[in-house]
């Protein structure tokens, strides 16, 4: 079905090739992002080359598992993304596609995060020792972009499911698809240093 | 009878259009403005309000120097008005007004109608605000910051720093870190994606590959300050010891993580600057910029050249020796690109007609404050001289030389050149070059003894200091401060009369080349009527006579506003074909709700409440939706 209101056009809206001023707007707001990944990962090596032992002796670190649930849902959840893009941006725009794909999407980062969650409320002795607390926000990091990400799916979600007046997805879709894919590229970076990162 | 500014009748504004992108009236509306140039206004006069109350800190401070053994001040009091002074100018002052010139002017310049995303654009406005108002607040509260405007660690740690007065800083701090970021995204975008028909990269005025460079560079350097200040703010609060070495953390971590932001801001400050004098210097000698590709050059290679520097800071340290060979290498290399630009603005002067205005004035001051600072910055690169001098007043001396005089002097330029644009009134010549003249004395008496002080031994930051030689410098530094000070006031003077009764500028009182001066001054809420199709770097004095009859046709089109939408063109990056009609979002008072819940948290966090800090993230969750919720968009609609 392509119940899309649309207004009515006045010249070219947009030359095929071009890109949404906001998919650049949210490519910069991913690298910021992405600075602050990279500023906590400097944080990490830094402290790492510094001290005596590292992690320090004694530290337990809590199950590996729930970060590897995390690494693998969330690309899956950008796959999903995926998907709802290429539906919303096909010829014959469907609606429930979409908004399957939408909701496929949404409750796997919201597993993601929730298993983020678990891996984080087993860290202790987080104010014992900087490995402990840098550890702490580098799961946090990757936690809060997942956040994002569902709070970005059910937004997104909420417009597609409520048909508001002449707002075609493709774009939002886009957008929320650049935001999952950075996400699951982050677990794919941080994620393995969590569970098994040393150095010193 | 005269009015504050020209009405609208009388520069012939469109009454369709107007009605389309001016903000609504009263209260409401002013809140909910998102137009770039209200955006702008605001970030400017803001910007000078903090200005003047730094300013009056510095006086408080060289007052308390004046004499040997003085006790005016409490070491205490003097610990607070030092790091206020640091905090307010770096973080309050300079970049929020080059932000504003960048926000009002650039999209003039480019011929756009607003910035892509206004109310991104008020957010950053009202985060800014109110991050320095909370950074402020704490003078009520007794609890002032006192660390230094680069809060070194261990001095800021809980342990040494028990009161509230560090959160104050970090959190009001971090704000205006968030204003910078969102600012500058708005302005990559901006440049990416709203240049008029015509204006390709290599066509672009100057001023606005600055701030392209500038908000590069703010992307990159003030998330890491952010990320810092939380961690901070985090070991502060919840004992997380990233910066304690009794626990496995590391102090000099936030040296380098401070520094990674702190030397990149100096040219945060510079690049939009260098921008503002090659501007002033173009129209003031009546012709294109000498030089202008290696002048970008120099630009791109300053800013990225500024992000391997920051070492420079920390020789002191015990920093490995090769290590600080290499940021020496680095220190005296960014001298390079600066050097180019001087040379092309002097050539381009040598080579016009020269017409002397105030601002005309301000850049020579600049150019010859930048050069002194300049030679001092290549000497406190060299390892074993900044051994001597560091934390005495030589470092003093040479960072005021540099932003002082490197960029307040341009930001001075900048206002005097464009005020007419923003008022539609002229300021008076003669207070202006009186303003330039007791600036500069000021300036030099000022600062040039805290040379000399440096090389005696005096270090910085210390209350009073005992009967010696010192005491001399120190006088002419106080008296010099005060003629500067007494500059920034007639400053004001000329801004009050030049409201009353100043003489009506009209669309290009300076004969300029760049699209500001294309429309009426101040400029329609819509900016142009029919948006201009370019081919010149110059476009003022070469407009375009060969348009290609289907952009001009497109253009035409949004001549006229279809069904209330806000209308801009959108165009390819590198070569500025038209590629997309963009719809700009109409006025909102939902960045401003989002701001005030954010401050909420703020506020709950500092004071350790719970409920306010809870209604504030789910008030700003809540704000964000209605804020980010679509109206109707014709940006998909095939052709």
């Amino acid at each position: 079905m392509s119940d899309w209101r649309e207004l009515p056009p006045i010249a070219p809206a947009r030359v095929p090739e071009a890109r949404p001023g906001g998919l650049y707007g949210m490519a910069l707001a991913l690298g910021v992002l992405g600075v602050i990944g990279a500023v906590l990962l400097y944080s990490y090596a830094h402290l790492a080359a510094n001290a005596d032992a590292w992690p320090p002796p004694g530290t337990s670190r809590p199950s590996s598992w729930t970060l590897l649930a995390a690494g693998v849902l969330a690309p899956a959840a950008a796959m999903a993304t995926t998907r709802a893009y290429h539906y919303a941006h096909a010829d014959e725009r469907d609606r429930v596609h979409v908004m399957g794909a939408l909701v496929a999407a949404t409750v796997l980062s919201t597993a993601a995060l929730a298993s983020m969650g678990v891996w984080l409320a087993g860290i202790d002795g987080a104010s014992d020792h900087s490995f402990g607390a840098v550890v702490l926000v580098l799961g946090a990091y990757v936690a809060v972009a997942l956040g994002v990400g569902v709070g970005g799916g059910l937004l997104v979600g909420a417009w597609v499911a409520l048909g508001h007046a002449g707002t075609a997805p493709a774009d939002s879709v886009r957008i929320l698809r650049a935001l999952h894919w950075f996400t699951a590229a982050a677990g794919v970076v941080v994620l393995p240093l969590l569970a098994l990162g040393g150095g010193g | 009878m005269r009015t504050a500014s020209p009405d609208q009748e009388a520069l012939a504004w469109d009454p369709a259009l107007t009605r389309t992108w001016e903000r609504n009236r009263g209260v409401l509306g002013w809140l909910s403005a998102v137009n770039h140039k209200d955006i702008g206004r605001r970030f400017i006069y803001t910007a000078l309000v903090f200005l003047f109350i730094g300013g009056l800190e510095a006086l408080a401070m060289r007052t308390q120097l004046a004499r040997a053994s003085s006790d005016l001040l409490t070491e205490e009091f003097y610990n607070q008005l030092f790091t206020m002074h640091g905090t307010t100018m770096m973080f309050l002052f300079v970049v929020p007004i080059l932000e504003g010139l960048a926000m009002y002017f650039a999209p003039l310049m480019l011929g756009a109608r607003d910035m892509p995303f206004p109310r991104l654009n008020a957010f950053g406005y009202w985060s800014y605000l109110a991050g320095g108002v909370f950074v402020y607040v704490s003078f009520l509260t007794g609890e002032v910051p006192d660390g230094g405007w680069f809060a070194y660690v261990p001095l800021t740690d809980s342990e040494f720093s028990p009161g509230r007065n560090l959160d104050f800083w970090l959190l009001g701090v971090t704000l205006v870190e968030v204003s910078g970021i969102v600012g500058a995204l708005e302005i990559v975008v901006l440049v990416l994606k709203h240049k008029v028909p015509g204006m390709a990269l290599h066509r672009m005025p100057l001023f606005v590959w600055s701030v392209l460079v500038m908000a590069v560079m703010m992307l990159i350097a003030f998330p890491v300050l952010l990320t810092a200040s939380v961690l901070l703010e985090l070991q502060r609060k919840f004992g997380l010891p990233f910066y304690d070495s009794s626990a496995g953390g590391d102090p000099l971590l936030w040296q380098h993580l401070f520094w990674i932001f702190g030397h990149p801001e100096v040219y945060i400050q510079f690049i939009p600057a260098a921008g503002i004098v090659s501007t002033v210097v173009s129209s003031a000698a009546r012709r294109p910029i000498v030089a202008y590709r290696y002048v970008v050059a120099a630009l791109v290679a300053t800013g990225i050249a500024s992000f391997g520097l920051w070492v420079h800071h920390m020789f002191a340290t015990g920093i490995p020796f090769l290590a600080t060979t290499f940021f020496t290498a680095a220190s005296l290399l960014i001298a390079i690109p600066s050097g180019i630009q001087v040379f092309a603005w002097l050539a381009t002067l040598w080579q016009g007609r020269v017409r002397w205005s105030t601002s005309l004035w301000f850049v020579v001051g600049f150019v010859v404050i930048f050069v002194l600072g300049g030679i001092t910055g290549v000497m406190v690169a060299v390892v074993p001289f900044d051994w001597q001098v560091h934390d005495s007043f030589f470092v003093v001396a040479h960072f005021h030389y540099v932003l002082l005089g490197g960029v307040v002097f341009p930001i001075f330029a900048g206002l005097h050149h464009w005020w007419p644009k923003i008022t539609g009134r002229m300021l008076d010549e003669r207070l202006g070059r009186w303003t330039f003249w007791l600036m500069f004395v000021g300036f030099n008496l000022g600062f040039f003894p805290q040379h000399v002080l440096g090389l005696e031994g005096m270090p910085r930051r210390v209350v009073t200091y005992p009967e010696s030689s010192w005491e001399l410098w120190n006088m002419l530094s106080t008296v010099g401060s005060f003629v500067l000070g007494v500059g920034f006031a007639l400053f004001v003077v000329n801004v009050v009369l030049s409201r009353r009764r100043g003489a009506l500028a009209g669309d290009d009182p300076w004969g300029g080349p760049t699209l500001e001066w294309a429309t009426t001054s101040p400029p329609p809420p819509y900016n142009f009527r029919v948006q201009p199709h370019v081919h010149d770097v110059s476009p003022c004095w070469n407009p375009a006579d060969d348009v290609d009859p289907s952009v001009t046709s497109l253009l035409e089109e949004l001549e006229v506003p279809h069904d209330d939408q806000r209308e801009t063109i959108g165009t390819s990056i590198v070569d500025a074909e038209p590629d997309e009609v963009v719809l700009i979002a109409k006025s909102s008072i939902w960045p401003l709700v989002v701001t005030l819940a954010i401050v909420a948290v703020l506020c709950g966090g500092l004071y350790d409440l719970v409920v306010p800090a809870v209604v504030g993230a789910v008030g700003a969750a809540a704000a964000l939706v209605a804020w980010l919720w679509p109206g109707p968009s014709r940006t998909e609609v095939p052709a």
